[in-house]
């Protein structure tokens, strides 16, 4: 096992430089940052910009050099707001995670819950309604599931009701910036069940596939076989093996959570990662756009290499390699 | 040092830690279970009257099993033979219980005197495991790939017996590791399905059910997916369990020479139906029903070269429309007009312990078989 | 008549067999109406409306809510909102088929290949594939649509900036991975079967044996990735126009780019977004059904005893 995980962790190397290879150039390519200095600006200064920021150099040269500062963590300057990178990198960070994860977690215990249930009830009303209800969660893309929470729960209720709870847009309401509050809380639901929704479709069907797979093993019939309840049947023969996949799925899902909120971030104006990227992007500034690159690529690819080790874990069939 | 070895017997601590058979019986089980010290060799354990058991399908109705009636007593073992289809196994699923929702199960099925059909799931519950126990045809697929084997039989046991603690169950589960033939059984315990061979898989099955000291052991094939040389050492196996516990073996197998090895009485099964019954020896040497006949037949004997195997001609029917009258008919050399309709013809003694469900047995009894 | 009696029944082809099972999924029948209908209404759009999507009706007033000249309402510049759905609906349902269809052919040979030679061509795969796994497929679509801005030869191989070209090549270079991924899966399993080795020993090339005895038994999952493909791109490219990324074009509309230029007025005229929103949820809906029943009826495998 152990020779399993150090053998995945160096292939983890290479591939992080050949990615960030590539999102170098991929990145150098699509940005102007001449752009930046305005239409009008004559072609000395625009020469001079570049020897500023290091552009007359080789592309090779500059890779080496970003790199060699990445890795002792200088994350360099913006070019549009000229301030250090990293602190509001960090915060747009934290932003996400604190919205994805709290996602995620009503993602998870719903969606594996539905699961079960539906498989064990199989054909069921419960399990026709959540599989109905699953095609529409898959079906409904969070740009436009965003707009209409928005749209019901929050324009619609103060029209109807006068007030509403929810809030449409920012973390907090102007003056407050509380962390685990009400205030917080109620602007967090609307984007969370946005993201939620197409989660708890994919998890539940995902649970649901895995049970009804186990349900039909030779191994379930050996366990009721020995006169154990039915309950504990289910739960430790059943959900402990159908577990597994869904496992190794959702620690794929958490690595993508920091690069995959762009969209419902929009919609919300919920200043995380998503909003960065595309405010960063669409200005050309590529200090501020690689950063965020390798923060991205290094939480999947992290979360990758856990997604494995887990399955090891968790499968004891797996660690005969 | 060879890898598994011969079963040993019950070490002395295992028998002094064997609970008393009066603390077994939790309430609401059922008073009926205060039975007697095992043994009585002779004493109808297992008895199953006119079971029936239908299936629902898209197609229709299926009926696995049409009318069984089967007599276990203790200590013995049961042979009970037929193709797939004959409803064998279904059969033995329905005696414990383990057959789906879909299934509709009529008749009667007694354990000791007392009736099991219609019994409470909880009262069931706690037959399943403890007074019958059931092994299966792949110890791969039947074993739980993710959890260690010694705790598989672990929680057969505590499932019965609650109030012994982990470490008592697990030594209880490496005993009967040992004494099913697997070395090194404290090791072993801790391991996983996976990183045992396919005999010591069954072997491992063998000791899980064992473990409550069950009155019947319901064997489905247990043999038939594994190498020959592996099969004769876990018949061994559980001939060597069976006079340790005594428990009486009912052995569902489709192989004539596993029943030649195993079983002192046969119950042959065709189209759910039983069509005859009667001691091994006598059934092998002079069968009294034409399926018999041709399941013998169409055995390659070594020493005889000469002959040619006689297959039993036409397919095995459908369970969603059985023939009428003798399900064998479209099949049977003998089959007369008699024979196509009508109700199935019932098994009957036509002899002293022998019976058959030919209509015609008496001229079978006649037209002696042996050294055929 | 002894034939009854107890005989199992003639065997069917595999295809009707497949075409029965498809007829029970009540659903997926039905999605496949409503899907030929949403290809009509989007095609001949005239069969609904006498508007074009970039005319403007004089006669109305702006951002008008439904009426029975407009069932969906007018926009800002007092363009038919219905039509402009069908016709938005016409580039997102050719730019879904079409990076379904280019996607799904590449991948499945892409991973054909890769899964029977294994080797190299396999490894490479699914490095390649592993790589572009672990950056967010939005992300990279972001960056590389900026691509032909700034790079002539960017234009002329994919597209010129803002063009459907553009959406679909871009669409297709990264959808065709999950099917390579999917086939090689199935013939990896299928390779060492007995038909094969029995396929070799009767002096059958490898082509012939891909062509012939593997590749169709992959049927069923390219199929089903077809389908689902379809309502991904329509869904991603959707995605894109919404955040300004996708087709930028002033007088052709896809859904996408209906719905950004609608979500600054959910508040005041909330038929905007809600028109284009429904259009891409129900035809994403009936993909997505279509697929599952494709998925049922062509999966040989598939046992359910209703209880």
């Amino acid at each position: 096992m152990l020779r399993y995980v150090i053998r995945r962790l160096l292939w983890t190397i290479p591939m992080l430089l050949i990615t960030s290879i590539i999102v170098f150039v991929a990145i150098k390519a699509t940005t102007n940052p001449a752009a930046l200095r305005g239409p009008g600006i004559s072609s000395e200064d625009a020469l001079r910009y570049r020897e500023q920021l290091g552009l007359d150099k080789s592309g090779t040269e500059q890779y080496v050099i970003w790199l060699k500062n990445i890795v002792r963590g200088d994350l360099g300057i913006s070019l549009e707001t000229r301030q250090e990178v990293w602190p509001d990198l960090r915060s747009a960070m934290w932003n996400t995670v604190r919205l994805g994860l709290f996602a995620w977690l009503i993602t998870i215990t719903l969606g594996v819950t539905i699961g079960v249930i539906s498989a064990v009830r199989q054909y069921s009303w419960f399990d026709n309604t959540s599989t109905g209800l699953s095609f529409v969660g898959l079906s409904v893309p969070p740009f436009f599931f965003g707009l209409v929470l928005q749209l019901v729960l929050v324009l619609k209720f103060q029209d109807w009701f006068g007030g509403t709870p929810f809030y449409t847009s920012q973390m907090n309401s102007p003056g407050e910036s509380c962390g685990l509050c009400a205030d917080r809380l109620r602007h967090m639901v609307l984007p969370a069940l946005t993201i939620a929704v197409q989660g708890v479709a994919i998890y539940s069907r995902l649970m649901r596939a895995s049970m009804l797979d186990v349900l039909s093993s030779d191994y379930m019939r050996t366990a009721r076989a020995k006169g154990i309840s039915e309950r504990r049947v289910i739960v430790r023969h059943a959900v402990r093996n159908a577990l597994i996949p869904v496992t190794t799925f959702a620690a794929l899902d958490i690595g993508a959570i920091i690069g995959g909120l762009i969209i419902t971030e929009s919609v919300f104006q919920w200043p995380g990662m998503g909003m960065y990227f595309t405010s960063s992007f669409g200005d050309g500034d590529y200090a501020r756009v690689l950063p965020w690159m390798m923060i991205v690529v290094v939480s999947v690819v992290v979360f990758n290499l856990i997604a494995d080790i887990l399955y090891g874990v968790l499968d004891p069939r797996i660690r005969v390699e | 040092m060879t890898e598994v070895t011969r079963p040993q017997p019950l070490a002395s601590t295992a028998a002094a830690m064997r609970p008393s058979w009066s603390a077994d019986v939790a309430p609401g089980s059922g008073a009926a279970f205060n039975h007697p010290m095992p043994g009585g060799v002779g004493e109808v354990v297992l008895e199953v009257s006119d079971l029936a058991v239908q299936f629902r399908t898209e197609e229709g109705l299926v009926q696995a099993v049409r009318g069984v009636d089967i007599e276990v007593r203790a200590g013995e073992t049961l042979g009970i033979v037929g193709e797939s289809g004959s409803g064998k196994s279904v059969t033995m699923l329905a005696v414990m219980g383990l057959l789906p929702r879909t299934a509709k199960i009529s008749g009667s099925i007694r354990l000791r005197g007392a009736e099991i059909m219609g019994m409470s799931a909880k009262e069931a519950r706690s037959i399943r495991g403890s007074r019958i126990a059931m092994i299966f045809q792949d110890p791969l697929t039947a074993l739980n790939p993710c959890h260690r084997v010694g705790d598989q039989i672990a929680e057969m046991v505590q499932a019965h017996h609650p109030q012994f603690s982990d470490r008592v169950v697990a030594g209880r589960a490496a005993e009967l590791l040992e004494l099913v033939g697997i070395p090194q059984p404290g090791l072993r315990a801790r391991q996983y399905p996976h990183e045992f061979s396919g005999g010591m898989r069954q072997r491992a099955m063998i000791a899980m059910a064992i473990a409550n000291d069950p009155d019947v052991l319901i064997a489905d094939e247990p043999t038939t997916a594994l190498d020959v040389t592996i099969q004769a050492q876990i018949l061994e196996v559980m001939r060597t369990v069976q006079e340790q516990i005594g428990t009486a073996i009912v052995f569902i197998t489709h192989d004539l020479g596993v029943i030649a090895r195993m079983a002192s009485r046969v119950h042959v099964m065709y189209a759910g139906r039983g069509v005859e019954m009667g001691s091994v020896l006598e059934i092998f040497a002079n069968p009294l029903h034409p399926y018999t006949r041709g399941l013998l037949s169409s055995l390659p004997r070594p020493g005889l070269h000469t002959e040619r195997l006689v297959p039993i001609a036409g397919t095995p029917p459908s369970m969603l429309h059985p023939p009428a009258g003798c399900a064998f008919h479209p099949r049977c050399p003998m089959a007369r007009d008699a024979c196509t309709t009508g109700d199935p013809p019932a098994l009957v003694a036509v002899q002293d312990a022998r019976f058959s469900a030919c209509l015609f047995a008496d001229e079978l009894i006649a037209d002696t078989w042996a050294q055929r | 008549m002894a034939v009854a009696q107890g005989l199992t029944a003639k065997p069917l082809s595999p295809s009707l067999l497949a075409w029965r099972r498809f007829r029970r999924h009540r659903l997926a029948m039905v999605s496949g109406v409503v899907l030929l209908l949403i290809g009509l209404f989007v095609f001949v759009p005239s069969l609904l409306t006498n508007f074009d999507q970039n005319q403007r009706d004089t006669a109305a007033v702006r951002y008008d809510g439904p009426s029975w000249a407009h069932p969906f309402g007018t926009d800002d510049l007092k363009a038919d909102v219905l039509a402009r759905v069908l016709q938005g609906g016409q580039v997102s349902l050719k730019v879904g088929m079409a990076v379904a269809l280019i996607s799904v052919v590449i991948g499945a040979l892409i991973g054909a290949i890769a899964g029977y030679r294994g080797g190299w061509i396999d490894s490479a795969m699914m490095r390649v594939t592993d790589l572009f796994l672990a950056i967010p497929l939005l992300v990279i679509l972001i960056v590389l649509t900026r691509l032909p801005e700034r790079h002539d030869w960017a234009e002329t191989v994919l597209g010129s900036k803002g063009s459907i070209r553009l959406i679909v090549t871009l669409l297709a270079l990264f959808f065709w991975m999950q099917t390579a991924r999917i086939v090689r899966g199935v013939i990896l399993s299928l390779k060492e079967k007995e038909f094969v080795e029995a396929a070799r020993a009767l002096g059958a090339s490898d082509t012939r044996i891909l062509l012939r005895h593997l590749l169709p038994n992959c049927v069923g999952p390219i199929v089903v990735n077809l389908t689902l493909s379809i309502a991904a791109a329509i869904i991603t490219e959707s995605a894109l126009s919404f955040l300004g990324f996708g087709v930028q074009s002033a007088t052709q509309a896809t859904w996408g780019n209906l719905l950004s230029a609608a979500k600054g007025q959910l508040e005041s005229h909330p038929h905007m977004v809600l028109a284009p929103g429904i259009a891409i949820v129900l035809t994403v809906l009936c993909v997505n059904y279509l697929g599952d029943g494709l998925r049922d009826a062509l999966d040989p495998k598939q046992q359910r005893t209703r209880a």
